[in-house]
């Protein structure tokens, strides 16, 4: 079964970039593999299918509404308090001590439990149609407010960065478990011919989960993310050596294809075989790769939209480059942009992150939508848990007026492929401390965006010791109502 | 963990709830009678009436072979401890009992058994358990019973000693194995494949024993050795390479998730590369295997532990450590104890232990009990550093420190000689008398000292001869001496005098009958106590005079008094000078150490009577005297600790000499409370002493491992009183003032008791030394007899700032109580009087001093310096037991989840396994013992199944890390016992069955695979035909360095950075860089790359090394095209092919055919075919001529600037040889190993 079987969520036929098969993948590759070779692979079984292209696009469990995910991973985790779960009582409380049996004996990272209230410093304002209320500091996403889906009643297991982040990706806060990109390629291949189906990048500073975020856990390491550098080289390794030049490449890579082929007639593994097959991947990449990344064929409005500068590494540029991602067929992105951490001056610290992103994220919706992207595209926003209503202060660690980790209540938004525009779901108390309507743990939000891409969660499992691992262990329940 | 959410519906503000307690909804049907049929009335016997019932009903999923959730009803002990959920039989409860409840089908959760899994029980069955329960559930004992836990999976079965079978093709097999695998082929109807030659065999050989491609020199010597042992030659001589230890060691670090870093966000770089030296090494020596494994688990805990032995325990000590900040640190322990028992699990048992770390085994005979009761033989050791007193580092280190010695031999000489520059000159006594029979004694700097009687009120005479004519002025020095009461320098027991009288004649030398009282002009003292001005000493009253009591109870000070002359003496070339020093004040106001100096004209000081050393020691004597007298001391008592409590569990000592050492846990932040008893009254304040000790972090005092290493924040400090007493009740001790003898700037003590909780002292700057903090009380307490003072300190900041060693103290001096700024022993010296301390003392006086004068800064920075330069001992971290009185608690734990203890378990192992002896104490070492146990009927297997993975890429068991139910069937089980009977039989050595199975048929057999035999056995499990795999990560790199003549072969050492693109360290937190490592270090073998967890190094990713979070036998081989860009593309590689030019252009002879011949041989250790050559010529023509007509830049290629070219003839064929080497590194026959 392919994606020919299904129709979009609009009922017309998916693109023809969509339709890939293995043979697909081997037809074009071009120069790519010899007449004997070839012969001997497309007269194999299904056995050789697994080991020929572990990404060649396999059938989802049901109707996908998406295809493609971009989530923009906010590291180090946004003040809720201060973007979107606007807390008027806390203006009222503010220096106050928040009540004991508020806090119970919830752990924190840095505050004393009997810490002050502290109200958020900025405006909020209603928007768009749905009248969603966003925080001045958010510019750019009320532009696009009606396009997108609010939960602010976000909880998590986790209150240290590191975990929490690997939770989020993995589903475990222990690292070494696949991530959500790699469970999903695993499960749906890639329709990207000549570039990986699973992209990692980075703008700010780096992440403190580093490479478990997308590591491939005990998946074949064919699913893991591939970190994609913002500038230069996209790909490690994918300029070839000075002085090498797209000749010498191709004739070297004839040599070695030529002297594989001739291997393989000797020795008869069809390993070989997909070595040769991987040899000519790279050359395309070695195209496709620098391609991607020159943004010179952008519109002018196209980079002001984003606010991206060719050759400069951002989130505005990392989001522009998602867009081209996607439609080249890559299956996940992942954008992260760290620096969200605020234990000290959150307005400050803000100020600074949105300016950083806000723009760009709306744009990318934006841009998404007027390609005609956004129907098929899931997009995720959110960090790794919320930040305190309490104030955190510390005179030896120089911080003052910000917010502490909180994982019982936090924000995010998603939109695009199935899910519901203009939808907010979820509320906190007035304190903005804990989910008091339609809690969405980090495991409902695995299952949904799993969900949404055809899988079924509990179905898309991998044998591994002995047992059925999955992305949300045996947790996880859709989030039905933000479905589309 | 989910959270509980609130229901806020009512719309009620949650600030009206404010201090209200919780409203709590109870459930009506709680403490209500459940309705149970009634229990049988009769007397209820086990046998008849009971175990019918449980083998009908129960034993299924709940007996010797089954224990779901955790529940085993065969047995009294097992069944009375109950399942993962608690106890299921409360004995003489049975209305309480949930094992009733859930056969009586009146739990809430569900009925026993579960539709379709048995016959329910009737009424009258349900009533007789309750008669039984009620009865006190009588069952004959079974001791038997309890370890009998059987289970009829293969591998829980001990491995019979079989039979090789018999095969037709006899002249095949070398040894049993191959016996075993014939058999089997021939069932088949499959016939092995022939030997492989003999290039192919030594080149699979090498690599499968060393990881690195035979030379073409040793290929020959193979190819044309004639012997018929020529093989297991060449086999023993790998197996003695001591680059065994190498390529088998990389393999064991997998299991071991070897790193050189510790994980999440901090992920900062840790030694541990001793312990990949160990495996090296002890591989290298066969260590058998129950040795190597005993070693490893519990090294520490064998008898007089070796360095060595210790370094083994880093097995379990590559677990991860999170260091970001506000963790709770034991949190992680906990997270990596659970690591522990899975690795435990995977490498030795092959079992998925770890699934029940949250409930009982799905698949498996693991309870959840049985899981914690593993935990508990690992949960009892603390993690610290070992410093490895490396013979090499000893050495030199022995060297700095005699430089050090005698730099401070030297500081006495090097004391400074001070220059008179106001041309004072001591006067040299020729007599000195007392008028009342006191002795005066000159000193050699010209000082009198007074002793013996001790007069009320007396008069000194002192005659003196000097220069005359050009005296100006003359000066008493009242001087302090140690012999003197109180020092002095006067003789009263206070150390006062009074000079009443100061009186100078003058003679001219020989004309002493005619002396000339002198006069003087308005005398100065430095310092003249209210009412005794210096004026005073020559008003001629007797009852007037000069004395220097300045109120501050210290008397103890050098004072001078300075007469100008009105009218010079009498010109001469020498005079005679007669003092006398009138003290007629009485009451012992007589001097006791003075000295009479004079000051002369500039430029006509005679020269000085005194040599230059006694200068020198006059002058030190009297700069200490000076500063001793300066440094306020107090007396200190040390007071031994009755009770002393981490709040955060760590380990507090008490050490020999009363201060307290922490170790084990080391928390995130932690209060420490320790009660001092005490019999001083009046006590006025305490000392806190924080100081040094080599267990620390870079040697303490704190525990901080990172960012301030070794340093503290103490950030609140309390002391409360307890009289003795019954009832007596604790009082808070106000602290009025905190002063510290060291803090970093901005840090100090004063900040431990400002009342804000952030706050406080730490001593970044001066850690590895002994420091002290004084904390004065507002009121002195305990004026009525004994008590018990509480000293809290808290260390509430992050990142694992707590105290390492401490020692409190406590005084009754009277106040100002203030830090010395002196240490402890010097202090105590301090304060006794000079004349009560031993030569030991005056000279520890002496040489303290003389390290922190300034008039020896220099001196001493040079030092400081060479402390400084002293090269650490490399460490390696180790496991190390606790004693018992600190040993942990292990519990269940609900769900698994580190928050959630319920009940306690003791150490044990799982019951479907043997037991342990029942008379060894059941701890890590015993647990080690028992791994290797030969009744363990899972550890030979799965460590064969291990090794022969490694040989034929896949195991007989392809399950490698699952021997469990859920596992696959071993294909050859009948081999898989006989080998694992074979192990310990050839006494656990781990070469010895390596060479077996590579000396075996079935591993020589040539890997061609036909059509027909591919169709038949993709996998090749029936093994008619080799083994062919691209090799792992690490191999691929040191094939490359090694072809092309770059390789270091350096075995051992701490890690190296080799080359990687930028931008890989940089996407992980803190940006570290990736600063290459140069010279020979650039090209180590693989496994000595750095390797770094949340960015590990690139090319080893792309090419499925495994990540080192979680153990791994068995690596993923995947073909991408991110690893041909990475062969293609990565400097590593790029370096090996110019290097392999060179070496090829350099070694072949220079025809183009040898060259590729050379090159060839080099890459794949066999001759190209024709057609092979035909391809590689054509390819270097057409790029030789490109370079030569510079379509290519030979220079870029060959990375040779034109201008240093020097060498290399022709940079053209360089460069086309380079492309050339370049594509022979990338042939897949290259990395593969054939």
């Amino acid at each position: 079964m392919s994606f020919r079987d299904h129709k979009s969520p609009e009922g017309r036929p998916t693109s023809p970039l969509h339709v890939q098969t293995r043979r697909h993948f081997f037809r074009e590759c071009g120069v790519g593999v010899g007449k004997m070779a070839l012969a001997s692979l497309l007269a194999n079984s299904q056995l050789r299918a697994a080991t020929v292209n572990p990404l060649a696009p396999r059938a989802p469990h049901f109707t996908p509404r998406a295809k493609n995910v971009i989530y923009l991973f906010m590291a180090g985790a946004p003040s809720q308090l201060d973007l979107f779960d606007h807390k008027p009582t806390l203006q009222k409380y503010d220096g106050k001590p928040v009540p004991a049996d508020v806090v119970k004996d919830q752990r924190y990272a840095f505050i004393r439990p009997d810490a002050s209230l502290m109200a958020s410093r900025f405006r909020f304002s209603r928007y768009g149609s749905s009248g969603a209320e966003l925080s001045e500091m958010l510019p750019g996403l009320s532009e696009v407010v009606d396009d997108i889906a609010i939960i602010k009643s976000m909880h998590t297991d986790q209150f240290n960065h590191a975990p929490a982040q690997i939770f989020v990706n993995t589903g475990s806060s222990l690292p070494g478990r696949p991530s959500m990109g790699s469970w999903v390629t695993y499960g749906l291949g890639s329709e990207a011919s000549d570039l990986p189906g699973f992209v990692v990048l980075s703008s700010a500073a780096g992440v403190s989960g580093g490479s478990a975020n997308w590591g491939s856990g005990f998946l074949p390491t064919a699913y893991q993310g591939v970190p994609f550098r913002s500038k230069g080289d996209p790909i490690l390794n994918v300029t070839n050596p000075e002085g090498v030049d797209r000749g010498l490449q191709r004739d070297s890579l004839d040599l070695i294809r030529s002297l594989n082929e001739k291997h393989l007639h000797d020795v008869g593994d069809p390993e070989i075989e997909t070595r040769i097959a991987s040899y000519e991947l790279a050359y395309r990449m070695q195209t496709s790769a620098p391609e991607l990344m020159d943004l010179s064929g952008e519109s002018r409005k196209t980079l002001e939209l984003y606010g991206a500068e060719p050759g400069k590494a951002s989130f505005a540029n990392n989001c522009l480059l998602a867009r081209r991602l996607v439609e080249r067929g890559v299956r996940f992105i992942n954008l992260y942009h760290e620096g969200w951490d605020h234990h000290s001056d959150v307005a400050g610290g803000l100020k600074l992150s949105c300016g950083q992103t806000d723009r760009a994220a709306a744009a990318l919706i934006k841009d998404l939508k007027q390609r005609g992207l956004l129907d098929e595209t899931l997009v995720v926003w959110g960090g790794e848990f919320g930040r305190t209503p309490m104030v955190e202060s510390n005179a030896n660690l120089g911080r003052s007026l910000g917010r502490d980790h909180h994982p019982q209540a936090f924000t995010m938004w998603l939109a695009g492929g199935g899910i519901k525009p203009g939808f907010m779901m979820g509320e906190t108390d007035e304190l903005g401390f804990h989910v008091t309507k339609d809690p969405v743990h980090v495991h409902d939000l695995q299952a949904t965006i799993l969900h949404l891409l055809g899988l079924d969660h509990t179905r898309l499992t991998y044998k591994f010791q002995g047992r059925d691992f999955r992305l949300t262990d045996v947790h996880g329940n859709l989030i039905h109502s933000i479905l589309a | 963990m989910r959270i509980g959410v609130r229901n806020s519906k009512t719309g009620r503000s949650l600030f009206a709830c404010f201090g209200l307690a919780l409203f709590v909804t109870s459930d009506p049907t709680l403490g209500q009678a459940p309705d149970l049929p009634p229990p049988a009335t009769r007397k209820v016997d086990y046998e008849r009436d009971i175990k019918p019932i449980f083998a009908r009903s129960c034993y299924r999923c709940h007996g010797a072979e089954k224990q779901k959730g955790g529940l085993a009803l065969h047995n009294r002990d097992r069944a009375l401890t109950g399942g993962d959920g608690g106890p299921a039989i409360e004995p003489g409860k049975s209305a309480e009992s949930r094992l009733i409840l859930l056969v009586a089908g009146v739990d809430d959760e569900g009925s026993m058994p579960p539709e379709g899994a048995g016959k329910p029980l009737s009424e009258a069955e349900v009533g007789l358990l309750r008669a039984w329960v009620d009865q006190g559930v009588n069952w004959p004992e079974d001791k038997e019973g309890a370890r009998r836990v059987t289970h009829s999976h293969w591998s829980f079965q001990t491995p019979k000693p079989t039979v090789p079978p018999s095969v037709r093709q006899t002249d095949w097999t070398r040894n049993p194995i191959d016996q075993f695998i014939l058999a089997k082929l021939e069932k088949e109807g499959l016939h092995p494949s022939g030997e492989a030659d003999r290039p192919t065999l030594i080149r699979r050989l090498y690599l499968d024993l060393i990881g690195l491609p035979p030379t073409p020199a040793e290929v020959d010597a193979f190819v044309s050795d004639a012997r018929p042992d020529a093989y297991e030659s060449l086999v023993d001589r790998l197996l003695a390479s001591p680059h065994y230890g190498e390529r088998w060691g990389r393999r064991w670090l997998d299991r071991a998730r070897y790193s050189d870093t510790n994980g999440y966000e901090k992920d900062r770089e840790r030694s541990i590369w001793p312990y990949r030296d160990w495996v090296i090494q002890a591989l290298n020596h066969d260590m058998p295997f129950n040795q190597f494994t005993i070693e490893q688990i519990a090294g520490d805990l064998l008898p007089n532990p070796s360095i060595s032995q210790q370094i083994a325990t880093g097995f379990h000590r590559n677990t991860m450590v999170n260091e970001e900040g506000g963790i709770d640190v034991e949190e992680f322990r906990f997270a990596s104890l659970v690591d522990r028992v899975a690795t435990t699990g995977t490498v030795w048992l092959g079992l998925t232990i770890q699934c029940a770390q949250c409930h009982t085994h799905k698949y498996d005979p693991i309870t959840q009990r049985e899981y914690y009761q593993l935990f508990a033989f690992l949960n009892n050791a603390d993690e610290p550093e070992l410093k490895i007193p490396t013979s090499r580092i000893a050495a030199k280190r022995a060297e700095i420190e005699a430089k050090i010695a005698s730099l401070e031999s030297e500081r006495e000489s090097q004391f400074p000689v001070p220059q008179s520059k106001d041309n004072w000159v001591a006067l040299h006594p020729v007599q000195a008398s007392s008028a009342q029979g006191a002795a005066l004694t000159t000193l050699p700097d010209d000082s009198i000292l007074v002793s013996g009687q001790s007069p009320d009120a007396d008069t000194y005479t002192v005659v003196v001869e000097t220069k005359g004519s050009d005296i100006e002025a003359l000066r008493l020095e009242a001087l302090t001496d140690p012999s003197l009461p109180s020092t002095g320098p006067g003789r009263t027991p206070h150390g006062n005098f009074v000079l009443t009288g100061f009186q100078v004649a003058a003679s001219a030398k020989n004309h002493e009958d005619s002396p000339i009282p002198l006069q003087f002009h308005t005398p100065v003292a430095d310092f003249s106590q209210v009412g005794f001005d210096v004026q005073a000493a020559i008003d001629n009253d007797p009852h007037s005079g000069w004395a220097i009591d300045d109120g501050s109870g210290h008397l103890s000070k050098n004072r001078s008094a300075t007469f100008t002359l009105a009218k010079k003496p009498p010109t001469s070339e020498a005079v005679r000078l007669v003092f006398k020093l009138e003290q007629l004040y009485g009451s012992k106001h007589v001097l006791g150490h003075f000295r009479l100096s004079a000051k002369y004209r500039p430029g006509h000081a005679p020269a000085p009577a005194l040599p230059l050393e006694v200068r020198r020691q006059q002058h030190l004597e009297s700069q200490l005297a000076d500063w001793v007298s300066r440094t306020p001391a107090f007396h200190w008592t040390p007071v031994r600790p009755a009770k002393i409590h981490s709040k955060k569990h760590a380990t507090l000592e008490v050490q020999n000499d009363l201060s307290i050492l922490a170790s084990g846990d080391k928390p995130n932040n932690d209060v420490y409370e320790v009660d001092i008893p005490t019999t001083l009254k009046n006590v006025t304040g305490i000392r806190l002493e924080v100081l040094p000790d080599a267990s620390l972090p870079d040697n303490g005092p704190g525990r901080a491992p990172l960012f301030s290493v070794g340093d503290f924040i103490l950030t609140d400090i309390s002391v409360s009183a307890t009289p003795a007493g019954a009832d007596a009740k604790p009082k808070a001790v106000p602290i009025q003032s905190a002063s510290e003898d060291y803090s970093e700037p901005n840090h100090p003590a004063a900040l431990a008791i400002d009342g804000q909780p952030d706050t406080g002292w730490t001593v970044r700057g001066k850690t590895g030394q002994p420091h002290a903090a004084v904390f004065a009380f507002k009121e002195s307490v305990g004026s009525d007899g004994p008590m018990t003072l509480r000293v809290t300190l808290r260390q509430e900041g992050i990142h694992q700032m707590t105290i390492g060693r401490f020692r409190i103290s406590v005084t009754n001096d009277p106040g100002p109580i203030r830090a010395s700024g002196a240490p402890e022993d010097v202090e105590s010296i301090l304060v006794k009087a000079a004349d009560t301390r031993t030569r030991a003392e005056t000279a520890r006086l002496k040489d303290y001093f003389l390290g922190i004068t300034p008039e020896l800064a220099k001196h001493n920075e040079k030092i400081e310096a060479l402390r400084k330069s002293l090269p650490d001992f490399p460490t390696s971290l180790v496991m190390q037991e606790r004693s018992r009185e600190h040993a942990r608690t292990t519990f269940i734990h609900k769900r698994g989840e580190f928050l959630k203890p319920t009940e306690e378990v003791s150490a044990d192992v799982p019951a479907v396994l043997p037991p342990l002896p029942s008379d060894a104490s059941k701890n890590r070492l015993t647990f080690a013992r028992w791994l290797v146990d030969e009744g363990n009927p899972l550890v030979g297997r799965v460590i064969m199944n291990q090794f022969w993975q490694a040989f034929f890429g896949r195991g007989l068991v392809a399950t490698v890390e699952d021997f469990g139910t859920r596992g696959e069937a071993p294909t050859h089980p009948e081999l898989l016992d006989w080998l694992a009977v074979e192990f310990p039989r050839q006494g656990w050595s781990m070469k010895a069955m390596h060479r077996l199975m590579v000396t075996s048929s079935t591993y020589r057999q040539d890997s061609h695979v036909s059509e027909e035999l591919l169709a038949r056995d993709p996998k090749n499990l029936l093994l008619a035909r080799g083994p062919r795999f691209r090799v792992e990560a690490e191999v691929v790199r040191d094939i490359a360095l090694s072809v092309s003549g770059l390789l270091t072969p350096k075995i051992g050492g701490p890690s190296v950075f080799p080359p990687q693109p930028d931008g890989v360290t940089t996407l992980a937190y803190g940006q570290t860089p990736w600063t290459v490592s140069n010279g020979p270090d650039r090209y180590r073998r693989g496994l000595y790359t750095h390797i770094k967890r949340t960015a590990p190094y690139a090319a080893f990713a792309t090419l499925d090394a495994p990540t080192p979070e979680t153990t791994c036998v068995r690596r993923e081989r995947s073909n991408t095209p991110l690893q041909a860009l990475t062969i293609l593309n990565d400097l590593v590689f790029v370096e090996a092919s110019r290097a392999l030019a060179r070496r090829v252009l350099t070694e072949a002879p220079a025809t183009l055919d040898e060259r590729i011949a050379y090159a060839v041989r080099l890459c794949l250790s066999r001759q190209p075919r024709p057609e092979e050559s035909a391809l590689l010529r054509e390819f270097h023509d057409r790029q030789l001529a490109r370079f030569q007509s510079k379509a290519l830049s030979s220079t870029k290629v060959t990375g040779i600037d034109a201008r240093n070219a020097g060498a290399t003839k022709d940079i053209s064929e360089l460069a086309a040889w380079t492309t050339v080497a370049r594509a022979l590194l990338n042939l897949d026959e290259t990395i593969t190993k054939e």
